[in-house]
């Protein structure tokens, strides 16, 4: 292991580790808005759209994440639609993280109390209001274990992005392996820097549940 | 409106559950304006579902209901319309865990019946202040006994200053000690005039507050009295049965 390596590297994977946040975190927001419309649909059992979320959810759940990439990079130009790598990358995150964003939230929907939306559309509260005001905030709070284990998984998959051509951590580190046979300090560095983006939103998620958690049941 | 025109009107109301089982099989019944008119029956009698028939949180098969004479068990009726004039409390309180006290009481004023937040905090103040929890405001209703909760419960459904109260077994889920707190606060409302459907367990409260017994079995009415002659002199078979369910024969030990 030669330091002054990592040192020369350290730029080189800093950026990629900022890509590779940007990145997750645009794919963690758009599949949690994903999630969201699903999870709605479902719990209304809206006709129509509901076996059409269905059959998404079963797509998405049981494809990997490369397959999915592969079809957006190299399938959708020969029907003449181009995406770049990065919003390729964003797509595949959105797609596989919107099925499991939306069974957490569906999961979050069910485990609420029947008597809370009872007695709010008793009071005269539309479906709509009930939902938003008394049923999915309690559904978030129960929803969030699943919900920050969903950002961690997903933030781990970004880890196949690279074969969309992104700059990702992954793909610094096969390239410097590859060009200069420094084996030892570029995985050294890619362990590195995907612990110190993981580290501390593990921890800080942990903290989270427990808040939200607390916010909504105080237990 | 005239004197005549029933508050609340049920016409031959038919619930028929989609696995075959009929909890109302044909009830009638008026109540006028500020009658407040107790509910009892075993449990399974179908007296909670014809509560909830009311305000539309069980939609019925058969018959009809109306209310202030205009019928609302019609396609393309408003529910949420209807439900701001019918408030109801429920067994288990069912107050929003993640929303204060005063939240609970200003969701339902300010996004339905659009009341300012200012106006609606002052009535909110007025009607908790009546039933001695002014000072419980901002506490959140886990910090709160169950009879507290309960009365709470009732301020919430009052704030939409609802033409009905439905009160569904509104003391079944409180330690007997709290049982009072939350029933004085229901007689202080029949002194009020509210309109009252109240289905309840507890037999000296519904002879003290009811100004009409509806005695429900298997799905019917079987018989409708005043509390005086209904608590003494029951005339069906099978309210009498009901009622000796609870009187305890005194148990005589003899020393040989």
């Amino acid at each position: 292991m030669e330091p002054e390596l990592l040192g020369e590297y350290l730029p080189v994977f800093a950026r990629a580790a900022w890509l590779t946040l940007w990145v997750g975190l645009t794919g963690i927001v758009c599949a949690v808005v994903v999630g969201l419309a699903c999870a709605v649909v479902q719990h209304f059992r809206v006709p129509f759209a509901r076996q059409l979320v269905s059959a998404y959810i079963e797509l998405s759940r049981n494809t990997p994440l490369v397959v999915q990439l592969f079809f957006l990079y190299f399938g959708l130009p020969k029907l003449g639609i181009v995406l770049s790598s990065a919003t390729c990358a964003i797509v595949g995150l959105a797609f596989l993280g919107g099925s499991y964003m939306a069974e957490a939230i569906r999961s979050g929907l069910e485990a609420v109390d029947d008597g809370q939306s009872q007695s709010a559309l008793a009071l005269g509260l539309s479906r709509g209001l009930t939902l938003r005001h008394v049923v999915l905030p309690q559904a978030v709070a129960l929803a969030m274990p699943a919900f920050t284990a969903n950002i961690i998984f997903l933030i781990k998959e970004t880890s196949v992005v690279s074969i969309v051509a992104l700059p990702d951590l992954m793909y610094v580190a096969k390239d410097l392996i590859g060009t200069d046979y420094n084996t030892r300090e570029a995985l050294t560095l890619l362990v590195a820097f995907y612990l110190v983006i993981l580290l501390p939103i593990s921890l800080g998620a942990g903290k989270l549940e427990k808040k939200v958690r607390y916010a909504a049941f105080g237990s | 409106m005239g004197a005549l025109v029933p508050t609340v009107s049920l016409k031959d109301v038919v619930k028929t559950y989609s696995n075959g089982h009929e909890a109302l099989r044909g009830v009638s019944l008026d109540v006028s304006r500020s009658e407040v008119v107790g509910i009892v029956g075993p449990s399974g009698c179908g007296k909670s579902t014809l509560l909830r028939t009311v305000n539309g949180l069980e939609p019925i098969q058969g018959g009809s209901i109306a209310l202030d004479g205009e019928i609302i068990t019609v396609p393309g009726t408003s529910w949420p319309a209807i439900r701001a004039k019918v408030g109801m409390v429920f067994q288990k309180y069912d107050l929003f865990p993640h929303l204060t006290v005063m939240g609970n009481l200003l969701l339902a004023p300010t996004k339905v019946a659009k009341v300012s937040k200012a106006e609606a905090r002052s009535r909110a103040l007025a009607l908790l202040e009546r039933v001695g929890l002014a000072d419980r405001a901002d506490d959140l209703p886990r910090q709160l006994s169950g009879g507290q909760q309960q009365r709470v419960a009732i301020v919430r459904a009052l704030m939409m200053e609802p033409e009905v109260l439905l009160l569904d077994e509104i003391t079944a889920s409180l330690d007997p000690e709290m049982v009072r707190e939350v029933l004085d606060v229901v007689l202080g409302l029949a002194r009020d005039g509210m309109t009252m459907l109240i289905v309840t367990h507890e037999m000296d409260f519904a002879r003290a507050i009811a100004d009409r017994i509806i005695f429900m079995d298997e799905g019917k009415i079987v018989e409708v009295a005043p509390p005086s002659r209904f608590f003494t002199a029951p005339e069906s078979p099978r309210a009498q049965q009901f009622l000796n369910t609870f009187t305890f024969q005194e148990v005589h030990h003899h020393d040989e």
